[in-house]
């Protein structure tokens, strides 16, 4: 265990809930928490199945503060006040580190402020700039919490939230800090977004209703739009074990790699996602066959999740099962990656695979063990991946302490 | 409207003006530096852009330039008010 990095402290809003232990209790119990909304701008309408976080946000906020958030802020720093509980000690200080993304931004405030400034530009925010810069949510997090170490922002699209926990092992490992607060954030449920995920062919159908997040499925037809926060502490085992604080999981290898098949359509031979996997395995130094399961990106679109299936399983093998979270929740973009490593997570220390909610009729192109059930398999490592636009592939290979 | 009226009624406005934006009211005289009330160089703007609807007005870049004093505020929107008045 010397030099092991390890997960704590996790943060997560979810369309399942607060915290880890609803999402599970949502996989577990079969329960999607999908409905379906309608949007208008212009006289347009577009109806759409949508994944919320349900919170209140005069609960977390008060409103000289809110007037300065975006939905994404509010998410972020829900999440990011539970990791800061959790850990139970000063975050503040030039020792922390600060790894945060978003794959969208300030969606929804952006199309507020656009409105204004298509009818009278001297009327736009004097902040506006400031929520909508991609730093935002970063620079919320560090001034929340006094930390002076080490921040920066990560965009990795899909991939956002495995980038972050790749970057801050890193961090950890080079000595930049002693703990590294990660997050990624989202909250993209807004007419401009849908319109062009719509157009490129990305979203589930609208009539889809709750049935429209339906990982590997043969009926799937696109990706539902979430929304949610994950955060965690990264830091060094021995310092979590020393403070009390209990190891979600250790990072044991990870893997950024690029597929260039694409700008943004996933490698249909399956070779980049093979590659990120093999390699998130190799930097673990471990065989393929010790990984016990797999927790996958598995979006619920057509392009990515037979090829997805296919190559996690040429390299761990056929009989290894592989699980997803997007038929819970929708796609939370930057608060994905991160809330399935906590997942994965919870498969290596239990050794349950939680079902995949949405599958019933498997896609007869996958050959590989999905979990239609609740699967059991010995405790031991779990691979996450994480796929996203522009060719961001990440994997990371976790488990726990034995 | 008289000029002593419409003095109440832009303090009035700048009080809950700066309130919205700080989410309470600060003690301030007429004397007191804009920094001392607690407000930034951003959210006096905000603040410019609360009053410009109350009074139906619009400030430019420079009508904020030499405001140094919560009085220099108050001067800069009864002078649009009265000229949107008139």
């Amino acid at each position: 265990m010397p030099g092991a990095i390890a997960i704590t402290c996790p943060g997560l809003i979810s369309p399942a809930g607060r915290g880890l232990d609803a999402l599970l209790a949502a996989m577990y119990s079969r329960t999607s928490h999908i409905g379906s909304e309608e949007f208008a701008l212009n006289g347009h309408t577009l109806r759409t199945p949508t994944a919320r976080a349900e919170f209140a946000p005069a609960d977390h906020f008060a409103p000289a503060r809110l007037r300065r958030m975006d939905r994404l802020h509010q998410l972020g720093l829900i999440a990011a006040r539970d990791t800061a509980a959790a850990f139970g000690a000063e975050l503040s200080g030039n020792r922390t580190g600060v790894v945060v993304g978003s794959a969208n931004r300030a969606v929804t405030y952006l199309e507020e402020q656009y409105t204004v400034i298509q009818d009278r530009p001297s009327r736009v925010n004097p902040l506006a700039l400031a929520l909508v810069m991609g730093s935002s949510l970063t620079g919320h997090v560090a001034t929340e919490f006094g930390i002076t170490g080490p921040s920066m922002t990560v965009n990795a699209e899909c991939a956002t939230g495995l980038a972050v926990l790749i970057a801050a092992c890193d961090w950890i490992q080079l000595g930049h800090a002693d703990q590294v607060i990660v997050g990624g954030a989202d909250a993209t449920i807004a007419f401009s977004a849908i319109a062009m995920f719509r157009r490129m062919g990305a979203l589930s159908k609208p009539e889809a209703g709750e049935a429209a997040s339906m990982p590997f499925d043969r009926q799937r037809s696109g990706f539902v739009m979430g929304e949610g926060a994950a955060f965690a502490i990264v830091e060094p085992a021995e310092r979590a074990l020393a403070a009390g604080r209990d190891i979600l999981g250790l990072v044991l290898g990870h893997a950024l790699r690029t597929d260039i098949s694409h700008l943004i359509a996933p490698d249909p031979s399956g070779q980049a996602q093979e590659r990120v996997v093999r390699a998130a395995i190799e930097h673990a130094g471990m065989d393929a066959h010790d990984v016990c399961s797999a927790n996958a990106h598995a979006t619920s679109t057509p392009a990515n999740d037979v090829v997805e299936a296919n190559a996690i399983a040429s390299v761990i093998g056929l009989d290894k099962p592989i699980t997803a979270v997007k038929g819970v929740t929708g796609h939370m973009f930057g608060a994905s990656g991160l809330a399935e490593a906590f997942v994965a997570c919870h498969s290596a220390s239990t050794g349950s695979v939680p079902p995949v909610v949405g599958l019933s009729d498997p896609d007869p192109e996958v050959d590989a063990r999905l979990a239609i059930e609740e699967l059991a398999v010995p405790p031991g490592p779990v691979v996450s991946t994480s796929f996203g636009f522009g060719g961001h592939d990440a994997c990371v290979v976790v488990d726990v302490i034995r | 409207m008289t000029a002593d009226e419409l003095a109440v009624r832009v303090l009035a406005t700048f009080r809950s003006a700066v309130e919205e934006i700080l989410g309470q009211l600060p003690d301030f005289e007429a004397t007191t530096p804009i920094e001392d009330v607690g407000i930034d160089s951003l959210d006096l703007i905000e603040v410019g852009m609360i009053m410009e609807d109350e009074y139906g007005v619009e400030m430019t870049d420079k009508h904020f330039e030499d405001v140094k004093v919560v009085g220099d505020v108050l001067s800069v929107f009864a002078d649009l008010a009265r000229a949107a008045d008139s």
